[in-house]
């Protein structure tokens, strides 16, 4: 027995290194599909802390670009208000309207980390379940598409961005109105990713835009992804290579909307029934 | 012993602040960004004691790294990274504690005891062996073998070159020997 006591003790340094490997490698993979709400939760909020300053001192720096990407988003909303169509129709029709109903809410947020250069990028913002954030939500910025909440804490949550290799989304080609594919990020260029399952028999063009599909449950219609800025084809297979080029420039996002479905308990309620009625 | 202990927790806070306040924030030209990653953490470890026992060193790399995950959401990587350059550190440096005791020199870092040749291959190779590591963990998943020529190898090479050279400039600069 003294033995093998002696002989684990002289192996100590090799055990510890094992066991911490081992730990560090599941928290890893684990870490691929959800993480450890627990870990997360408690030390988050002493670095969400440090990083807030951070991002606070560059945000100042940065302040020219901010004010420059507002201005573009006031004029568009601008553009969109009722005062500037003119009503052309001399015939005027009572309709009673009450078709529509307010599907989506938006929850502005600030970009308090964010990292471009590893294969699978986060980024931090400064919102969490106290705002009303649930894992699932999508999220854009003026620009377009950022990314979707895999992780909330009280006041901070964690989105999964385009650019990480686990991200895919579905697509509508803008100028077809054809919602088809999905896009992906292959851990390359920060600036492209690839547009991937949209058959080469489609009269896709290069410049044509691509939008965020009407079928995505955590994001609305017409949010940009980007730009066709390449097409391949190949006799052997039956889809097209295209490279888009991204509308966000994720190197410079600082302020980005939380998108909440209001509907989207409903249906995941109505799935929830029709799984149990096929089971 | 203190003082020792002070010593290398500032040097911690002084590597993680310019991981996190500077690295971070450095946005080269976006397309080339992936392949310029340094780990400036890296030095920590290299530079830790190499008197300490292989338990402590294998302990103390473990926490470093996991403090670094907590900040750059990479949960594990960092301290898995970490962990491995700590077990392995020590059997490139187990026999300097002699020599320091034979030789007492004014280099203010064990580092130098050996000459510039070892200390400039000890750096690059774990250097090296940091960022391989790092690089293999964290592009696990679809496009690992797709990428692995294009993005992988080329970051690690970029990245290293970077790491050792940002070591030795702030090696000289911190621990520089005072000549009498």
């Amino acid at each position: 027995m003294n033995s093998i006591f002696r002989y684990l003790k002289n192996k100590l340094h090799v055990l510890l290194f094992l066991f911490l490997e081992i730990v560090c490698l599941i928290s890893i993979i684990k870490s691929n599909r959800y993480q450890s709400a627990f870990y997360f939760s408690n030390t988050r909020k002493l670095a969400g802390k440090l990083q807030e300053t951070n991002h606070s001192i560059f945000d100042y720096f940065d302040l020219y670009h901010k004010n420059q990407a507002l201005s573009n988003e006031n004029l568009l909303l601008r553009r969109q208000l009722k005062d500037n169509y003119l009503i052309e129709s001399r015939k005027v029709f009572t309709v009673n309207d009450s078709v529509y109903k307010q599907r989506y809410e938006y929850i502005p947020a600030e970009v308090i980390t964010n990292t471009i250069n590893l294969q699978n990028n986060f980024i931090t913002i400064n919102r969490g379940s106290s705002s009303g954030l649930e894992t699932g939500m999508g999220v854009f910025c003026p620009e377009g598409v950022v990314g979707r909440v895999v992780e909330v804490s009280e006041n901070y949550s964690i989105v999964t961005s385009v650019l990480n290799s686990t991200f895919k989304l579905g697509c509508k080609i803008q100028e077809m109105n054809l919602a088809k594919g999905t896009i992906h990020w292959l851990g390359r260029d920060p600036n492209f990713v690839d547009y991937l399952e949209v058959n080469k028999y489609e009269q896709i063009k290069k410049g044509y835009h691509i939008v965020s599909s009407p079928y995505s449950k955590y994001l609305p219609e017409n949010i940009p992804i980007g730009v066709v800025d390449k097409l391949e084809t190949k006799s052997t297979d039956d889809f097209y290579k295209i490279k888009v080029k991204l509308a966000v420039n994720f190197g410079k996002i600082s302020t980005v909307y939380v998108v909440k479905n209001l509907f989207n308990r409903e249906v995941q309620e109505l799935e929830k029934k029709l799984k149990e009625k096929i089971k | 012993m203190i003082l020792d202990i002070a010593k290398y927790l500032g040097l911690y806070i002084l590597l993680m602040a310019l991981q996190l306040f500077v690295i971070s924030n450095v946005n080269i030209n976006s397309s080339f960004s992936v392949y310029f990653q340094p780990q400036v953490l890296v030095m920590f470890l290299l530079l830790l004691p190499p008197r300490m026992s292989h338990v402590w060193l294998i302990g103390v790399s473990f926490m470093a790294g996991l403090i670094l995950d907590t900040f750059f959401n990479t949960m594990g990587v960092n301290a898995a990274v970490c962990t491995f350059v700590g077990f392995f550190r020590h059997y490139a440096t187990r026999e300097i504690e002699n020599e320091i005791a034979s030789r007492e020199e004014d280099n203010k870092i064990w580092t130098s005891k050996k000459g510039r040749p070892w200390k400039w291959t000890y750096f690059m190779t774990f250097i090296v062996l940091y960022h391989l590591v790092f690089a293999l963990l964290e592009s696990m998943g679809d496009n690992f073998f797709s990428n692995f020529l294009i993005v992988t190898l080329p970051a690690v090479l970029i990245s290293s070159i970077a790491t050792f050279l940002f070591t030795i400039t702030l090696e000289d600069l911190i621990y520089k020997p005072t000549k009498s």
